[in-house]
């Protein structure tokens, strides 16, 4: 079922707008609609130019309490905040906040000078002597730098013999030597022009270190430490101040967040102004009793004023989006909404499938899935499931396990034990049909055809009414699903099932009649519509290619049919084919020659099949739904109900 | 067993070879006296006909028949990658190696040439078969602004690191970059060999890769002296670190040679002075080619059924093509047929 929904325009002066967001919007469920799009046709309304005002307190705000969150598991305090100290509050501490990231950028500024030296000397760890000395050397010169590794064999391969100079190899990655050579400062200029040509690159050491390069990276490492403990020390002081008024943080974001969305509420109304006055207009989707309700409680308010519409065709027309859809089905079909969601959901004039949906799936499963034991551990698993986690998933393979249950007792299966009671009905894998032309068959697969023959005309009928009811009289009568194709269909299912049960067949003018006049007339359905809505021009493009058209699509047409008729055998197949599969259980078990079956492997072979046919059945199941049922009916093109605000539930 | 592994191979190659154009057909184009009768005279050969068939000789300019020219190696490259099997076809990924290194010198040198358009390039002739063979994009590195960018682009690559490696250094020209792509090469391409070939077929791609190093370290060290007059330890930055036949104290004596003179007196005392005996330094270039040229028909000869068939191959296409471009230039500057001969004689 879907709701009856009503439009609701709210009207006021401008300063109540607040009022009426935080009162009335945030306790009733509203989708509203943008005011200024629905009200097209008025001149002299504009939209909301104000910026939201509290846009930077809210972003400190969640800061805070961004911070407040991480540190642990506070709450909100209890009682509601009034926006004006939440304001305050928030200011007060985004202040001190500021305050601690000056001192922290102070700290921050020595550390990063700090791991410069340290990234400057690391290298040359391995140098053990100390630096102060080495860079008041007099007669010697030192370079400290690095040397690509392929350099450094060519210096060594060739030159180092020949230059006056010594390189101290103090570390090496997969690129770079780093290392420090000495040179008499008489050879300076030569030796250096050498190395340049092996792109060594020189790291410049102040006079900052003391002692070996040792001690001086200890000595840095150690004031790095100091540096990070000061730092996280002045966060944590702060981390502290907020813990400790925590509820109240909380309290205060959340007072900003819905001072804020409230204030939002302006972008989906339209202000005009009469006299002296500001009017605001905000308007949207009620449901029928929500709006009464509403409307009620209005009367009382002597500053705001509200109209209710029906959501009934007249009116609906000059409104600029169709009404949402808001499924509303006892609570014993809702896990089955999932479904219809996920095809998507049906248009406001449209009819709920829902219900249909759970009915058929259901008892399609379980015809394909018949098992007491099974079916009662797919009933109680899933509405256990359901119970605790509140999958939907889950109930819904709860209620397929009562039709598992029920189908089970008409095939006379339990966990795979064929004979442990006897079958209501029959015994899938060996009741068989002797049929006329076809010959001997599984009576499974001619029920199963049989009850797909009976719904696809089910589907046709539907697809006519809701035809009709969106006014598409053309859609409804020359359709393949419409009343040409139900005539079409039902002769022919009619003649089949004449003649499979041995009854004479009408005369062959009825055929004719029942079988071409349907046919030529879903072949023309583009011209008889276009005639039927007074359209001048019957045929678009030529008359040829209209009829290598209308002669493949018929083709098409007359296919589909057929092959929609016969993929109702799969409810029968596996039917089928879930006994064959137990069979293959218990012949593992060593069940086949009368022995006492091994009960480990029923356990586990029981497991394997629930798990793997339960899936591809569900899937299968399914695949009946939204191919050969939802194509020939139902659209799905709705738009979701989604109410403005936290409703009473969610706030 | 080798007899097995190459017998296809060596068929193909050996039908592949009788398709390169004979001297006599060098000397046919070089009688031509225009760039598109030249290239309608490809254009019947089998080999080129591939690439050249569909295009309009008559106004195609220069640039763009090289670069098809230059396709036909690819082209025939693509077709032993075909043909080869696994084995096979891990040599031909590392030897693609060399395209790709030949192909980022001419970026390089685009980049640094800044006068020239680079937006008329026909880059088809590397786009099909780099798509294949290299995880490398022609097109997108062809758009680099600058050696930066390219090196960007290259970020993930041997080519980047190294290339990076080059620009850190500061105030590294393009001799820099394109020394530093090719020594890549060859260390990679030794350390490939070794990992991946057999021992004949490694012998033979040592053999070859080995003389090609050397030849190219000895030209270099000629031309740093004799053009550049470069410091000794310039020289070394750039030699490929890869020995051959040359002694470390062979290099150096030739890098320290006092002279010219002196020069040629240590290269006689090496491996290769037999062959240098009867010519001067001035065709040294030539002489390096006849040795290249030697080595890789010997490899052929003695090995017949090993990896030497493909990297033989690979290599007088090469020439071929460098040459079919050489006498397209001669013809286009109107050298006498005469010259053009000699020229390609040396």
């Amino acid at each position: 079922m879907i709701e009856k929904m009503k439009f609701v325009s709210i009207i006021g002066p401008k300063e109540e707008i607040d009022r009426v967001a935080s009162q009335y919007l945030s306790r009733y469920e509203i989708q509203l609609e943008n005011t200024l799009s629905e009200l097209k046709e008025l001149k002299n309304i504009t939209p909301c130019a104000d910026s939201n005002p509290y846009r930077d307190v809210l972003a400190r705000a969640e800061e805070l309490a961004g911070r407040v969150r991480e540190s642990g598991n506070a709450s909100p305090s209890g009682e509601k905040m009034e926006i004006g100290a939440a304001c305050a509050l928030t200011e007060e501490l985004y202040g001190e906040l500021e305050n601690c990231r000056k001192q922290k950028s102070g700290l921050e500024a020595e550390r990063k000078k700090v791991v410069e030296l340290l990234v400057n000397i690391r290298p040359f760890q391995d140098l053990h002597y100390d630096v102060a000395s080495i860079l008041h050397f007099k007669h010697i010169k030192f370079r400290f730098g690095k040397i690509p590794v392929e350099s450094y064999s060519k210096l060594q391969e060739y030159l180092m013999d020949d230059i006056c100079s010594i390189f101290d190899e103090c570390g090496r990655d997969e690129n770079y030597i780093w290392g420090v050579y000495f040179v008499p400062a008489a050879e300076e200029e030569k030796v250096d022009a050498v190395y340049a040509s092996l792109h060594f690159e020189r790291t410049f050491i102040d006079d900052d270190y003391e002692g070996t390069v040792e001690e001086a990276f200890e000595a840095l490492t150690k004031r790095q430490k100091e540096l990070e403990e000061g730092i996280s020390q002045i966060e944590a002081s702060f981390q502290e101040k907020l813990a400790a008024r925590a509820g109240e943080i909380l309290a205060a974001a959340e007072a900003v967040s819905d001072s804020a969305e409230y204030f939002d509420v302006r972008r989906l109304a339209a202000f005009t102004k009469a006299k002296d006055t500001v009017f605001f207009i905000l308007c949207g989707w009620m449901t029928q009793g929500d709006a009464e309700r509403f409307a009620g409680e209005m009367e009382g308010d002597a500053d705001v004023f509200c109209m209710v519409e029906d959501g009934k065709e007249g009116s609906l027309e000059n409104r600029f989006r169709k009404p949402p859809t808001k499924l509303k089905n006892p609570k014993i079909f809702k896990p089955f909404e999932m479904f219809i969601r996920m095809y998507g959901l049906p248009d406001y004039e449209e009819f709920d499938p829902t219900i249909f949906v759970a009915v058929t799936y259901s008892i399609i499963f379980g015809a394909m899935f018949g098992d007491v034991g099974q079916g009662l551990c797919l009933f109680i698993g899933g509405m256990l499931l359901y119970k605790f986690k509140k999958i939907n998933l889950a109930a819904i393979v709860g209620s397929c396990g009562v039709f598992s249950t029920i189908f089970g007792f008409c095939f006379g299966s339990v966990f795979g034990f064929e004979d442990v009671i006897e079958p209501l009905w029959l015994r899938p894998t060996e009741a068989m049909t002797t049929l006329p032309f076809i010959g001997n068959l599984n009576t499974v697969f001619v029920v199963a055809v049989a009850l797909g023959m009976g719904l696809v005309i089910l589907m046709m009928i539907f697809h006519i009414i809701n035809s009709l009811r969106a006014k598409q009289l053309g859609e409804a009568l020359f359709d393949t699903n419409g009343v040409a194709g139900l005539v079409f269909y039902g002769a022919a299912a009619a003649v089949v099932v004449l003649y499979m049960t041995g009854h004479a067949l009408p005369a062959g003018i009825v055929l004719v009649v029942m079988f071409a006049v349907p046919l030529l007339v879903i072949a023309c359905k583009e011209p008889l519509t276009n005639r039927l809505n007074k359209k001048k021009e019957l045929i678009e493009g030529g008359k040829g290619m209209f009829v290598v058209q209308a002669f493949f699509e018929m083709f098409e047409v007359l296919l589909s049919y057929f092959s929609n008729t016969l993929s109702f055998v799969r409810i029968g197949a596996f039917a089928v084919s879930h006994a064959a599969m137990m069979q293959v259980v218990m012949m593992l078990a060593g069940a086949e020659n009368g022995g006492t079956p091994n009960i480990l492997v029923v356990i586990i072979g029981n497991l394997i099949v629930l798990g793997m046919e339960g899936l591809i059945v569900g899937i299968q199941g399914l695949r009946l739904q939204y191919y050969e049922f939802f194509s020939r009916f139902y659209k799905g093109g709705g738009r979701e109900f989604k109410p403005y605000a936290r409703t009473v539930k969610g706030g | 067993m080798s007899l097995f592994r190459y017998s296809g191979l060596s068929t193909k190659v050996k039908a592949m070879k009788g398709r390169l154009l004979s001297p006599e057909q060098f000397r046919e184009m070089s009688d031509l006296h225009s760039v598109p009768e030249v290239l309608s005279y490809l254009k019947k050969i089998p080999s080129y006909e591939k690439v050249l068939s569909d295009k309009d000789e008559t106004n195609l300019h220069r640039g763009a028949a090289e670069a098809l020219v230059k396709q036909s190696l690819y082209y025939e490259f693509g077709k032993l990658y075909r043909f080869a099997n696994l084995e096979q076809r891990v040599f031909l990924g590392d030897y693609f190696m060399r395209y790709e290194v030949i192909f980022l010198k001419n970026v390089l040198r685009y980049l640094f040439d800044s006068d020239k358009d680079r937006a008329d390039i026909d880059l088809s002739a590397y786009q099909a078969v780099f798509e294949r063979h290299s995880e490398m994009n022609p097109g997108v590195l062809m758009q680099a602004e600058s050696v930066e960018g390219l090196i960007g682009l290259l970020r993930d690559t041997g080519y980047g690191k190294t290339l990076e490696m080059v620009s850190h250094s500061g105030k590294a020209n393009l001799f820099d970059y394109e020394s530093a792509l090719d020594m890549l090469f060859f260390r990679q391409l030794w350390l490939d060999a070794r990992k991946h070939l057999k021992k004949g077929d490694l012998q033979v791609i040592l053999r070859s890769a080995g003389l090609e190093a050397d030849m190219l370290n000895i030209q270099w060290i000629h031309r740093a002296r004799k053009y550049y007059h470069m410091s000794p330890a310039d020289i070394y930055e750039f030699l490929i670190p890869i020995h051959y036949r040359l002694s470390t104290s062979q290099v150096k004596q030739l890098v320290e040679a006092e002279s010219a003179r002196a020069f040629m007196d240590v290269l006689q005392g090496t491996v290769y002075g037999r062959d240098m005996q009867e010519a001067g330094a001035e065709e040294l270039e030539g002489i390096c080619g006849r040795l290249m040229d030697k080595v890789h028909a010997l490899n052929l000869r003695t090995q017949p059924f090993s990896v030497a068939c493909l990297d033989t191959y690979l290599y007088q296409k090469e020439q071929e093509v460098n040459k079919v471009i050489k006498v397209i230039e001669c013809v286009r500057y109107g050298l006498p047929a005469e010259r053009i001969k000699e020229y390609l004689a040396s």
